[in-house]
């Protein structure tokens, strides 16, 4: 284990600072080159068991993409199966970034309109049959054709927003295949992280249907045991074509409850426990129990309902209210394992805008701007909608009751609107403009901001292809303007720098709340050795090992 | 006897169908969307739309309904996309789990609520009475999640004597092991309540006339007693019946925090994830252990009570 990777809440915000400028993205775009990946070369070793208590509600099914949100990613779908394209997430120090997968290479047309995919030959899935072009063309018209007779509609919906940009796929030969896209488009090996491969056997053997009780993939864990709603049991792949993982099997758990959590990993029934209480993090680490904290692309960034006032075309309100905010003061409440946001991406990130320096936190320029946004205090009241959990989510409650004291101190009530997950996501999908949501003024919004340059479309884009919902009625020219043409850019640098001038341009009309950045609580047992806390959600399983499980 | 029983089966039906109707309309108005957890965040109009299509979500209540209706009758219950199984799979599943916790949760809380009650009635006024009355209204008044946790820090996180969760029927010593504190979270209001209730019934009973004829008649105390219990078990039935029935309901709080995989923790899920079909196919079961454990309380009542027998006759 990284020495440096155990650290102190106050070390971690120290080294942030420094840590800034290493965090930038590099490499061309054009062609990737191959790689034989990073083989842990620990053939029949035993790495002991990880036991995982997870903060979902349940076991993730493992479908083609699981459910569960990024749990269902990082637990279940990126160790049974692999995509064409990975993250670099066996290292901590710079944004991980897509690498080769399943595909060792591929190339891009200059027109950023055709993506040829080299497969990696000699990959076999789980049940021995070979991944190849067909598997590929397979997984595709699974999601992609209605006339498919494998054709999954569960799977096709849940995976829409990452094969929304193929257009057609055509098989070169076993090894090669050829993607369009249907517009200019440069992130389209970023879509294909998380578009996972099944083997086609099992899938013609059990249907759509019945298919989660047999996955099957080529990952580095394959399936052997899931009581759905109970545990679910990975087991090392032998034949892992990086390399067999360290760990003999890794067992997982859903407790949404922080206080259980703990409780397992206390009595020793798990070794590694997602997001306990913060509360909880001076005695575990008395206890010798190795906590985790890093920054990553992950924060929680209201959103002003912008479909109608009082926020609509009054950036001095916006801007109120974000000098309104103590971050310290909620970065305390919480134990600092969050800390303030400047912008919506996190200081150090590719895109962060670098002359901007955001919002600081000063009550007599927040109550002058109030007043030129035309309200005196006692004047407004708003509703702020808010989730009261869901994995994610930091901890909303207790960051709300501070935001709403905040608010008060410089005359503005707030009433909170508590409400389950579901109801924000069915928010996200109407829009603050229905008829059911239009009283709510802010929206909780806890994006991963920046982790993929795929995310910010649900959020930043008034525009968008095929009318996808624009929840929150943010319309800016200059916005669609720099956001499409980052995604035109052949040049990651290009891309980040039109990134940059979207981000200077939100930050700067104030179009969120930027609050707070999470630093992605984590708590390990002392036996676990070999976990690097990356900048992401996803997770490198293969190097850890545990040695007392 | 047999009259009894027409006559609630009788009852249940309307019972069920109100229940389920309540259930439907219920689910329909409370915000959230069941496709929201179906499809990305992001999804066109036309994505949505194709789930909900999937769903039925957009024909008229009253249709769905029906359709619903006509399919659990025939003993389907319909699959739930949002866990990708046959309803029916899931609560068979959830139930069986339920029903141990249930029973064995029951057994100790009436049991254990019984010999409390009975202490406290034959020793009215004095210290033991209080003491069990204290006790027992702790029982009523800690929230059983609130005990939940404290049992879990300090039994199994603290003192590693118990396994914080789950489910565990590998082999005897892990299933105790595994019952033993969401048996004691689960059973404390059974206990609390069974104890005030058979107290009061045995103070009630033992101020009747027949008491001081038995005795008259030179009957030990206890076969006084004996013919005590058998009067003031009555109320005590009934009231067990519905706290079985509330057992076999799931408990939401306990199974969530023990990670219990029972009617309560998915129920829980499903109206989180407004999974209709699975909370529709929850509420059916639970509504119907509740019928049915009423309905063998009152034929045991009858059984046990020749004034009950009577009534019903």
């Amino acid at each position: 284990m990284t020495e440096n990777l155990i650290m102190s809440r106050r070390g971690v915000l120290r080294l942030m600072g420094l840590s800034a400028a290493a965090v930038a993205g590099a490499g061309g775009l054009a062609a990737c080159g191959s790689s034989s990946g990073a083989g842990s070369s620990d053939a029949g070793g035993t790495g002991g068991t990880l036991t995982i208590a997870m903060s979902a509600a349940n076991i993730p099914f493992p479908s083609t993409p699981p459910n569960q949100g990024y749990e269902g990613y990082r637990f279940v779908g990126n160790n049974i199966y692999d995509a064409l394209t990975h993250l670099d997430v066996e290292q901590s120090e710079t944004l991980p970034t897509p690498q080769p997968g399943l595909a060792e290479s591929w190339e891009v047309s200059p027109d950023l309109r055709t993506y040829t995919f080299t497969l990696r030959q000699g990959v076999t899935f789980h049940d021995g049959t070979d991944f190849n072009a067909d598997a590929v063309l397979f997984q595709l018209r699974r999601l992609k054709d209605p006339d498919f007779e494998f054709y999954s509609q569960n799977d096709a919906a849940t995976a829409a927003a990452t094969v929304r940009y193929i257009d057609t796929w055509e098989k070169v030969d076993d090894h090669t295949v050829v993607l369009t896209t249907t517009q200019k488009y440069a992130w389209l090996h970023w879509d294909m992280l998380s578009v996972y491969f099944p083997s086609p056997a099992v899938v013609q053997q059990y249907g759509n249907d019945d298919y989660n009780a047999h996955a099957n993939g080529t990952g580095p864990f394959t399936m052997t045991q899931y009581v759905d709603g109970e545990s679910m049991e990975l087991t090392r792949n032998e034949a892992y074509w990086r390399g067999p993982a360290k760990l003999d099997k890794i067992v997982l758990y859903p407790q949404p409850e922080a206080a259980s959590r703990l409780s397992m990993l206390q009595s020793g029934e798990v070794n590694w426990a997602e997001v306990p209480s913060p509360d909880s993090i001076d005695q575990l680490e008395a206890d010798g129990y190795q906590v985790f904290l890093g920054k990553y692309p992950h924060g929680i960034m209201p959103r002003f309902n912008m479909f109608r006032e009082p926020f609509k075309d009054n950036l001095e309100l916006r801007q109120a209210l974000n000098y309104a905010l103590d971050r310290e003061g909620t970065a305390a409440l919480i134990n600092d394992v969050g800390y303030p946001a400047k912008q919506w991406v996190p200081e150090g990130h590719p895109d962060y805008a670098p002359d901007n320096p955001g919002y600081s936190y000063d009550v007599e320029k927040a109550k002058q701007l109030l007043s030129e946004a035309g309200y005196q205090p006692g004047q407004l009241n708003l509703t702020f909608g808010y989730t009261t959990g869901g994995s994610g989510n930091m901890f909303p409650d207790v960051m709300m009751q501070k935001l709403q004291a905040d608010f008060k101190a410089i005359g503005v009530d707030v009433t909170l609107k508590p409400m389950e997950w579901t109801v924000l996501l069915s928010i996200s999908l109407d829009g603050l403009n229905s008829d059911k949501w239009d009283d709510i003024d802010v929206l909780w919004a806890s994006p991963a901001a920046g982790m993929l340059p795929t995310g910010y479309n649900a959020t930043f884009m008034s525009q968008r292809p095929g009318g996808q919902p624009n929840a929150a009625g943010l319309d800016d020219a200059k916005v669609d303007e720099y956001l499409t043409a980052a995604s035109e850019q052949t040049e990651e640098a290009d891309q980040h720098r039109y990134l940059q001038m979207m981000m200077d341009q939100a930050v700067s009309q104030a179009y969120f709340l930027f609050w707070m950045h999470d630093l992605n609580l984590r708590v390990l047992s002392p036996d676990v050795q070999g976990y690097v806390q990356p900048q992401s959600w996803w997770v490198d399983f293969t190097q850890i090992s545990a040695s007392g499980a | 006897m047999v009259r009894l029983v027409i006559r609630r089966v009788g009852l249940a039906i309307p019972t069920l169908i109100g229940v389920s109707m309540i259930v439907f309309i219920l689910m329909t108005v409370v915000p959230g969307s069941p496709e929201a957890g179906l499809v990305p965040e992001d999804a066109t109009p036309a994505e949505r739309q194709a789930v909900r299509n999937q769903l039925g979500l957009d024909d008229p209540l009253p249709v769905r309904y029906f359709h619903w209706a006509v399919d659990a009758l025939q003993g389907d219950l319909g699959r739930s996309q949002q866990r990708r199984r046959e309803v029916t799979d899931l609560l068979v599943q959830a139930w069986g789990n339920t029903f141990v916790l249930a029973l064995v949760s029951a057994v100790f809380g009436i049991a254990l609520g019984l010999l409390l009650g009975y202490i406290a009635g034959t020793r009215r006024g004095k210290l033991l009475d209080r003491v069990i009355s204290v006790v027992s209204l702790a029982g009523l008044s800690i929230p059983s999640f609130f005990l939940a946790i404290i049992l879990l820090a300090l039994f199994a996180g603290g003192l590693k004597w118990f396994p914080s969760g789950g489910a565990s029927f590998d082999d005897p010593v892990t299933a105790v092991r595994s019952l033993v504190l969401p048996v004691l979270s689960g059973s404390l209001i059974t206990m609390a309540i069974t104890a005030r209730v058979t107290r009061a019934g045995i103070v009630d009973v033992f101020g009747a006339d027949f008491v001081e004829t038995l005795r008259a008649k030179g009957l030990t105390e206890f076969e006084v007693r004996r013919h005590v219990m058998r009067n003031a078990i009555s109320p005590v039935l009934t009231t067990s019946g519905v706290q079985i029935g509330a057992l076999l309901g799931g408990s939401v709080l306990v199974e969530t925090i023990f990670r219990w995989p029972g009617m309560g923790l998915l129920l829980y899920n499903a109206i989180s994830s407004r999974d209709l079909v699975v909370v529709q196919g929850a509420t059916l079961v639970i509504a119907l252990t509740f019928v049915i454990i009423n309905l063998l309380v009152d034929l045991l009542q009858a059984g046990i009570d020749p004034r009950v027998r009577g009534a019903v006759a």
